[in-house]
């Protein structure tokens, strides 16, 4: 608890990190109440006919898969925050004088492993009351039926939030820790995992990152898309997500605990 | 309650092929102003970086301040590690209320902090409006806090205006004076003989000796002598009560010799004695940068 008072004295005056919340939270309601619109509007205008084909991905119980999918794409935001908290711990060699003025390296990585926890479940909690928000107001009563994809949501967003962080502690320079975080999410991760489908017999669905965003298959045309693709094996995407989070953890730790500072 | 706060047993360290730290050993006593002198890149900080946990040796061990828990003892430490390390968008007060917080000191202690090292008027501005001078006093300022037993400065007159060098000095010299032991880095000389009781000398990360101020650094006192004939001056010198050694340097003789046994009236007359007729004979007090080259070359 002293650790994380310390990490809020950090954070409280901190502009960017405010801006940055403040953007995500827009972007989450934003991105939704977007993608809710344009439901609306083109079943409006199809007169129904779409409905046949979309199905009601805003209602109740399909709301929380089609809430968390929209969601999970801002995603990148927290994930690119935690990028920003390590890498200005190493420009600032703030890292170094905590270590010096007394804090164990294991109470300074935990920390910063609590605030990406942290971040992780505010993201969550804030996409579930987006969910029920959004299934109410599209006139449907609450359920809980589906809502397994909040703790997949949850998984996402621990992995981005890790893997900003285990990004920052590897490169330590913040430049350079953005710039491939943010080719990594939009480009990178998916062409590997083409590759890979296409070379390597459709293992490309269980890489770093791309396995967790599959946990979440697009909620739309769900008729239409299941006739087209195989989707990948739910219970490895499971399992791989879940590995690449411990693996994550444990990089992050081991690596702050023996590298120079 | 032992007299040494520090011990460093061994201590190697390297990067890649550049060995920073070879085999270093030395204690520092309690109460005394330890200087490590040595030119930069010497390997002055990469020591302070081990026994202050922010970077790891090779091998060998150091205990600070005769404690089992380094963690504990770097709590107790005030460190100021080659830059001034804060939040540049916090305020100085901010700043120092993160490092009371990390050493459990409280943070009634940091207004008198601030208004030793000047800058209490300053408290409530950001650290990144702060001008070089001032960043480094903040910094020593936050190494004061706790009432630290030992202060591990590295460079602490880096960057400052003479009056600001002359103001660290003098109060670290009071620091000392209040009991406290103060280990301290740097590539000036001169500082180390004005504020160290003790020194330490390295380069290239090897120690190359250590101890009192006064045994490392003694001028050794150096005559020099002409003669028409060097050769039989040189051989008769050997003879003279406290003889130590000779050196050859631009047509005359530098003669080491204890010159409360022989005097410089004393020697004139044994070399007269001898046959010898001196055309030359000069007391040189060794300079220390003479000394401290000598000790590095």
């Amino acid at each position: 608890m002293k650790n994380l008072s310390i990490e809020w004295l950090k954070l409280k005056n901190y502009r960017t990190f405010w801006w940055l919340i403040g953007l995500f939270v827009l972007c989450l309601i934003g991105s939704n109440y977007i993608t809710y619109q344009l439901k609306v509007v083109t079943s409006e205008q199809s007169r129904g006919g779409l409905d046949l084909l979309m199905g009601n991905p805003f209602r109740f119980p399909d709301v929380w898969q089609a809430v968390t999918y929209v969601s999970s794409y801002v995603l990148f935001l927290p994930g690119f925050l935690m990028v920003i908290l390590i890498t200005n711990e190493y420009s600032f060699k703030t890292h170094r004088q905590n270590v010096i003025d007394g804090m164990r390296r294991t109470e300074f990585v935990m920390t910063k492993i609590c605030m990406a926890v942290i971040l992780s479940i505010i993201s969550t909690i804030i996409v579930v009351l987006i969910t029920i928000v959004t299934g109410l107001t599209a006139g449907s009563s609450f359920s809980l039926e589906g809502s397994v994809y909040v703790l997949y949501f949850l998984l996402q967003a621990l992995t981005y939030t890790l893997g900003g962080l285990l990004l920052g502690t590897l490169l330590k320079k913040s430049g350079l820790s953005i710039a491939i975080y943010l080719i990594y999410i939009g480009f990178i991760k998916n062409l590997i995992s083409f590759l890979l489908d296409r070379y390597a017999g459709g293992i490309g669905s269980y890489m770093p990152v791309k396995s967790s965003d599959e946990l979440i298959p697009m909620p739309f045309f769900k008729q239409v898309t299941r006739t087209l693709i195989t989707p990948p094996d739910g219970t490895w995407l499971l399992i791989m997500t879940i590995l690449f989070i411990v693996a994550f953890y444990w990089i992050i730790v081991k690596r702050f605990k023996t590298q120079d500072l | 309650m032992s007299t040494t706060v520090l011990s460093i047993q061994h201590l190697s360290k390297s990067y890649g092929a550049l060995q920073a730290l070879q085999d270093i050993t030395f204690e520092v006593p309690k109460g005394s102003i330890y200087g490590i002198l040595g030119p930069n890149g010497s390997g002055k900080t990469t020591m302070l970086g081990i026994i202050t946990d922010v970077l790891r040796a090779d091998s060998g061990q150091y205990t600070l301040l005769n404690n089992t828990d380094p963690d504990l003892s770097r709590k107790k430490t005030g460190t100021l590690l080659e830059t001034p390390n804060f939040y540049p968008y916090l305020s100085a007060y901010k700043n120092l209320e993160i490092s009371a917080l990390i050493k459990g000191v409280s943070t009634m202690e940091i207004d008198p902090v601030l208004d030793r090292v000047g800058l209490l008027a300053r408290k409530k501005s950001k650290f990144s409006t702060f001008s070089l001078g001032m960043k480094q006093r903040l910094a020593i300022g936050a190494a004061l806090l706790g009432n630290p037993e030992l202060l591990i400065l590295d460079e602490p007159t880096n960057g400052l205006d003479p009056n600001g060098i002359a103001e660290i000095r003098t109060l670290i010299k009071g620091l000392a004076a209040e009991g406290r032991t103060v280990l301290m880095a740097s590539h000036l000389l001169d500082e180390v003989e004005k504020v160290c009781t003790h020194v330490a000398i390295i380069k290239n990360g090897k120690l190359l000796a250590s101890g009192s101020v006064g045994e490392v650094l003694a001028s050794e006192d150096v005559i020099a002598l002409r003669s028409a004939d060097l050769d039989q001056l040189s051989g008769i010198l050997p003879g003279l009560p406290g003889f130590g050694r000779l050196e050859w340097q631009n047509g005359q003789v530098l003669l080491h010799v204890d010159l409360g046994i022989s005097g410089l009236e004393a020697i004139n007359k044994y070399c007269f004695e001898k046959g010898v007729v001196l055309t030359h004979l000069v007391l040189q007090r060794a300079s220390l940068e003479a000394r401290f080259l000598e000790i590095t070359h």
